[in-house]
């Protein structure tokens, strides 16, 4: 069986090709996932934000 | 000690180097690594055509252990920046957590007004911009680690192996002391003791000394780099080699009188 031969990419075009890599975009399926993960996020820091005022308010309660 | 060639002048000093039995191999310094693949850089066609220039003539284009790693950390910047700031465009499709926008926006006006005031700098969240973001994408107790992990998965996931694969495709070898097939690089073999040495000598940042060393103990007969620092440590020590550097700060070491 035949080796396939390693072409060597030019240097002229490594930007082109380096930014291509940064830049591929999320296929929708992953931006659908992350957007479910960010949303729950969301819910819980705003839960914990109420939590955290609740303690402030108790405070001197609790610790009586 | 070395000289400082301005990259107008290389073809002059590629020819006296050709016509001597000097090896045709270079090591790039990481900020050369940098521009060449970085297009939005005022200097990438003056680096980009040296490189090609080199290849031409045959010289071997090499990076090493520290170059690479800051190339790589560079990209990783770029990558989180691009994807962190693309998200908080009101067009974007991903909602990020209301948190996380706020702190990205308000560094991006800190990363605005700071290359505003130096030209020089790339519009790139610096670590510790990057760590205050992570921050934001946790609910504490409630929902711990997943978010800032996803998104690193979702957009750093390969991405940093696929761009070292495409810098070596492109020629660019990794050069290190461990690879037998590489021996006949090297004069020496690199230790810290004279790392340290050399950033003792000019004051040179410690990353800037190792890959100074890793030169120094090559038989690369000058070394590519756009930091002032590079071209200072060779003009000062008498262990170094030449430094093949854009024209603008090559007339900057005029200054400093060294002989």
């Amino acid at each position: 069986m035949m080796e396939k031969q390693k072409v060597k990419k030019s240097i002229r075009t490594l930007a082109e090709r380096q930014r291509a890599i940064c830049h591929r975009p999320l296929k929708k399926e992953d931006i659908e996932e992350l957007n479910c993960i960010f949303e729950k996020i969301d819910q819980d820091q705003e839960q914990a934000e109420q939590e955290r005022k609740k303690k402030i308010a108790h405070g001197p309660e609790a610790n009586a | 000690m070395g000289r400082v060639i301005a990259f107008s002048k290389l073809p002059e000093y590629l020819a006296k180097i050709e016509a001597s039995s000097a090896c045709r191999a270079t090591i790039l310094d990481s900020n050369i690594l940098i521009t060449s693949a970085y297009d939005v850089r005022d200097d990438y066609e003056d680096v980009r055509d040296l490189l090609v220039t080199l290849e031409e003539h045959g010289h071997r284009l090499l990076a090493t252990v520290n170059t690479k790693a800051e190339y790589i950390e560079y990209r990783r910047r770029i990558i989180l920046t691009e994807a962190l700031l693309d998200a908080v465009d009101e067009h974007s499709e991903l909602k990020l957590p209301s948190r996380a926008r706020a702190r990205i926006s308000t560094l991006k006006g800190t990363i605005k007004t700071a290359t505003q005031a130096d030209p020089e700098r790339d519009f790139v969240f610096g670590d510790a911009h990057l760590k205050r973001i992570k921050k934001e994408f946790s609910a504490g107790s409630h929902s711990g680690n997943i978010g800032w992990l996803k998104f690193c998965h979702k957009f750093l996931g390969g991405r940093l192996r696929e761009l070292e694969t495409d810098l070596q495709e492109s020629g660019i070898e990794y050069i290190s002391q461990h690879d037998s097939s590489q021996t006949d690089l090297f004069t020496q073999i690199i230790d810290w003791p004279e790392a340290m040495e050399i950033s003792e000598k000019t004051g040179v940042s410690f990353s800037d000394a190792m890959i100074l060393n890793a030169f120094r103990c090559s038989r690369c007969p000058f070394i590519v780099s756009r930091d002032f620092d590079i071209g200072y440590a060779v003009l000062a020590d008498s262990r170094l080699k030449d430094a093949v550097m854009p024209d603008r700060l090559a007339r900057e070491y005029r200054h400093y009188h060294f002989v």
